[in-house]
């Protein structure tokens, strides 16, 4: 079971990540909206796996991982990408990305992910 | 999924109810499409000789194929390609028409061709409706030969029918430099090319893909429903941006926004695909390496 911040600062897309999760064993501790509440929740919460859309409004999902990883360089972020957005999943293995998640989400996947991430 | 386009049009010509339609709507999705009606459909069998078999059948347990081949009325060929049509999608609408004895198939043939007709549809076109493949429909509707946009519109329609209905009703795309909507989720990518993909209707009518997509029950377009439509957006902007990227052509994503009451405006054309779901009519709009305004 791991302790999961969850970033996106799409509504829907947190409410299917969020059952998936839970149900499959996992915790949410926390959500945030952007960014920059990503990087505060993460120094709050202190999760065991972030999992961090790319695409945000204030902050994107690039900026807050450099962030969490400058603070933390063992984080495990765990990227939230829709199809095709490569150069940026490149640029997200640069600054340290555990795994990617790829929207449209799939239940299998997300899981197979977040276990090996753990 | 033919049933929606030839239901609607006997609708229309107040040759069945709208009531009867949603029964045979509701119908054909469980059949099962019998051997004796495809074979008349497909003229191998006349209606009598197929009546005949059925007589048959109910004196013997012996399959409706195994009779047809004794009697001489069809081959072993024939039958395995009338096995291969049970799962139909416009035999399962004759099909429902016909047992509840709403018009009989000689009727529905006569329909058909002045709903062809009416249409200009070509023969394959009506084939294509028939088929129920929507790899085949798009293009019924829609130019997909424009460039960029016509791969992006039939990527949003795949995922329509995967994500949020499997019986969708698609009408002719058009095009205009104007659009007033009441509602309007929408994306924008950059980059190689610059896309604008959105979905739009009068009234509330984007329900039909809030709910499905967010797999809730909103009453109405508000915050959340509209997050559960653009969210869906960023789903088809994401897969189209992987299909491109395999050619080498690069876009990103900026975050999807929502409107109320307001005009779409573009100096290049905005195409407008109207989506029926479920009756209700939302219009998928493009708009293709050109500004968008909106006031």
């Amino acid at each position: 079971m791991a302790r999961i911040l969850m970033v996106d600062d799409s509504r829907t897309s947190r409410k299917i990540l969020r059952s998936i999760l839970e149900d499959n064993g996992h915790q949410i501790i926390g959500e945030a909206v952007n960014g920059e509440d990503a990087v505060n929740k993460f120094k709050e919460l202190n999760p065991d796996i972030t999992t961090m859309d790319i695409t945000m409004p204030v902050m994107d999902g690039l900026e807050a991982l450099k962030n969490i990883m400058d603070i933390d360089k063992n984080a495990k972020v765990v990227m939230v990408t829709a199809a095709g957005q490569k150069s940026k999943m490149v640029d997200a293995v640069k600054y340290g990305a555990a795994e990617f998640l790829a929207k449209p989400f799939e239940s299998a996947q997300i899981i197979e992910i977040i276990n090996r991430v753990l | 999924m033919f049933g929606q386009y030839f239901g609607s049009y006997l609708v229309d010509k107040n040759k069945i109810s709208q009531s009867q339609f949603d029964e045979v709507i509701k119908e054909q999705q469980n059949s099962r499409v019998k051997l004796g009606l495809i074979a008349v459909a497909e003229k191998l069998l006349t209606t009598k000789q197929a009546q005949e078999v059925n007589e048959l059948q109910k004196q013997m347990d012996r399959r409706f194929g195994d009779i047809a081949i004794d009697k001489g009325y069809l081959l072993t060929e024939e039958v395995n390609y009338l096995l291969n049509m049970q799962g139909n999608p416009y035999l399962k609408f004759v099909q429902a028409l016909t047992e509840n004895h709403i018009m009989t198939i000689d009727e529905i043939e006569i329909y058909l061709e002045a709903y062809k007709s009416d249409h200009n549809f070509s023969d394959s076109e009506i084939d294509a409706l028939k088929s129920g493949d929507i790899d085949r429909i798009i293009p019924v509707f829609v130019d997909t030969d424009i460039p960029f946009g016509g791969e992006c519109i039939s990527i949003a329609i795949r995922n329509i029918v995967r994500f949020i209905h499997n019986n969708i009703m698609l009408k002719k795309a058009y095009m205009v430099k104007e659009y007033s909507f009441g509602n309007l989720g929408y994306q924008q990518v950059v980059g190689d090319h610059d896309i604008f993909l959105g979905f739009a209707s009068k009234g509330d009518e984007l329900l039909t893909i809030a709910n499905p997509f967010a797999k809730e029950e909103f009453t109405e377009m508000n915050e959340d429903s509209f997050d559960s439509v653009c969210e869906f957006i960023n789903c088809i902007n994401g897969l189209f941006a992987s299909k491109l990227s395999n050619d080498d052509i690069h876009i990103d994503m900026t975050p999807p926004l929502f409107y109320k009451d307001k005009t779409l405006a573009s100096k290049g054309d905005i195409y407008v695909v109207p989506v029926v779901i479920e009756g209700k009519q939302s219009d998928l709009l493009v708009v293709v390496d050109n500004k968008v305004e909106i006031n």
